[in-house]
C-alpha cells in the first residue's frame, strides 16, 4: 500500500510538475537587447549631451537644430493650464508682470514706459522666449489702457 | 581577579559597541540628476530631465523637473502634485507606496531583494546561473490569485533584474539595475532600464542618475517640500 502511495506521488510530480514551475529559473531571463536599447535612444543621446552642454537652451532653440524634436512642443509635454516656465522676474508670470508695471506707469503717464521696459526684461530673461514675451505684451497692452482709463475717470 | 576580567570585557563590548556605531553610516537622504528617455507607443520619443530628491523620514520624493517643462512633482503614498509657478496644476490620487520606491530601499539597505519580503511575498525557489542568484517570489495568499510572480537576481549580492510575470507566467515588465556606484558606502544604480512587454511591441524605457548625493545637509525646502494648497 505505502509502495503505490510513492508511486502516485512520484507520478504526480512528473505530470504536474510542469504546472507546478512553468516558468524555468535562468540567466536569459533577465537579458535584453542591448544593441536594440542603443539604437532606440541614439537621437535622445544626442539631445541630452545637447542640453548639458548648453544649460538654459529653449526648445525652440533645439528644435531650429533638429526638427526630430519637435514633438516636445505637444500638448502632453506643455502645461495643462498654460502656465509654461517661470518667466518674469520674482517668479511671476509674464502677462502679470508687464500688466502691473504698465497700468502704473500709464496712471502715473511720467513712468508710461515701464511697460515696454518690463516686456523687454522679459524678453531677455526668457532667452527672447516668443511665447512669453507675447503674454508680456498683452499684459503691458492691458495694463496701459486700464491705466489711463482710470487716470481719465479720476481727473473729471 | 575576576571583578577586573568582567570589568574588561564590559569596557571591550562597549568600545566596540560604540564603534559599531560609529563605524555604520546611516543614510537618509538621496538626491541625483536624472534622465528619463522612453518613446511613447507611436513611436515618438520623450526625454525629461531634472533632479531628484528624497528624505526617508520625509517619505516624499521630490522631482525637480528642468526639461522639457520646468515643474515639480512630489509623490506621497496617496498622491502625486504637479506644481508650476507654484501653482499645483494637477493632483493625482493613487497608491503608490514610496517605501517601495529605488531610493527607499537603497537607503534601507532594502534594495537587494526590492523589499519583497516586506511587501508579503515569500520566497519559493532560488537557483544559480552564468554569475547571478536568480530567486521566484510568491504573493501572499490574500493576492494569489490577482498578483503574478516575481523573478529577482542578484549579481555580486547587487540587485541585477526583476521579472514580472501575469497569473499565466508571460513576462510583462522587466527591469535591469547595472553600472552601481558607491558613495561613501552607499551603493546605487546609476542606470535602470525597464523594459515593458505587450501583445505585439515591447517599449524600453532608461533611467539613468548622475551626480548623486548621499545625507545632503542642504536643499530642506526640496526634501520636506511644503505644497501651498490656495
Amino acid at each position: 500500500m505505502i509502495y503505490y502511495k510513492k508511486i502516485l506521488i512520484v507520478l504526480i510530480f512528473v505530470l504536474f510538475g510542469n504546472f507546478i514551475h512553468a516558468i524555468t529559473l535562468s540567466a536569459d531571463l533577465f537579458s535584453y537587447d542591448e544593441n536594440k536599447l542603443a539604437e532606440e535612444f541614439r537621437e535622445l543621446d544626442y539631445l541630452e549631451n545637447l542640453i548639458i552642454e548648453n544649460p538654459g537652451i529653449s526648445i525652440d532653440e533645439i528644435i531650429e537644430q533638429n526638427s526630430y524634436y519637435k514633438y516636445f512642443l505637444n500638448s502632453e509635454i506643455s502645461s495643462p493650464l498654460g502656465i509654461t516656465e517661470i518667466s518674469a522676474p520674482g517668479k511671476i508670470p509674464s502677462f502679470w508682470w508687464a500688466f502691473s508695471l504698465s497700468i502704473v506707469g500709464s496712471y502715473t503717464i511720467y513712468g508710461a514706459v515701464a511697460g515696454p521696459i518690463a516686456v523687454g526684461v522679459v524678453y531677455f530673461s526668457t532667452k527672447k522666449n516668443k511665447d512669453e514675451t507675447k503674454k508680456a505684451i498683452y499684459g503691458c497692452l492691458t495694463g496701459t489702457v486700464l491705466g489711463l482709463g482710470i487716470r481719465y475717470l479720476t481727473t473729471l | 581577579m575576576k571583578t577586573i576580567h568582567i570589568k574588561g570585557l564590559l569596557l571591550l563590548f562597549f568600545i566596540f559597541g560604540n564603534l559599531n556605531i560609529t563605524f555604520s553610516q546611516q543614510f537618509h537622504r538621496f538626491s541625483a540628476d536624472y534622465t528619463v528617455k522612453y518613446k511613447d507607443r507611436e513611436g515618438n520619443p520623450i526625454m525629461k530631465m531634472g533632479r531628484v530628491f528624497y528624505d526617508s523620514k520625509e517619505k516624499k520624493i521630490v522631482i525637480k523637473n528642468g526639461f522639457p517643462v520646468k515643474e515639480h512633482i512630489i509623490y506621497n503614498d496617496t498622491s502625486i502634485y504637479y506644481i508650476r509657478v507654484g501653482n499645483i496644476v494637477d493632483h493625482v490620487s493613487t497608491i503608490s507606496p514610496v517605501e517601495f520606491s529605488i531610493f527607499h530601499l537603497a537607503l534601507n539597505g532594502q534594495l537587494s531583494n526590492y523589499g519583497l519580503d516586506k511587501a508579503g511575498y515569500t520566497i519559493e525557489n532560488v537557483i544559480k546561473d552564468k554569475g547571478l542568484i536568480i530567486s521566484s517570489w510568491l504573493p501572499s495568499e490574500k493576492y494569489k490569485h490577482s498578483l503574478g510572480e516575481i523573478l529577482v537576481s542578484t549579481k555580486d549580492k547587487k540587485l541585477y533584474g526583476i521579472v514580472f510575470l501575469d497569473l499565466n507566467e508571460k513576462i510583462v515588465s522587466k527591469h535591469v539595475f547595472h553600472k552601481y556606484v558607491n558613495i561613501e558606502g552607499f551603493e546605487f544604480p546609476s542606470e535602470v532600464i525597464r523594459i515593458r512587454y505587450f501583445d505585439n511591441y515591447e517599449l524600453y524605457e532608461l533611467t539613468s542618475y548622475k551626480k548623486i548625493e548621499v545625507n545632503e545637509s542642504g536643499n530642506d525646502e526640496y526634501y520636506n517640500y511644503q505644497i501651498q494648497k490656495k
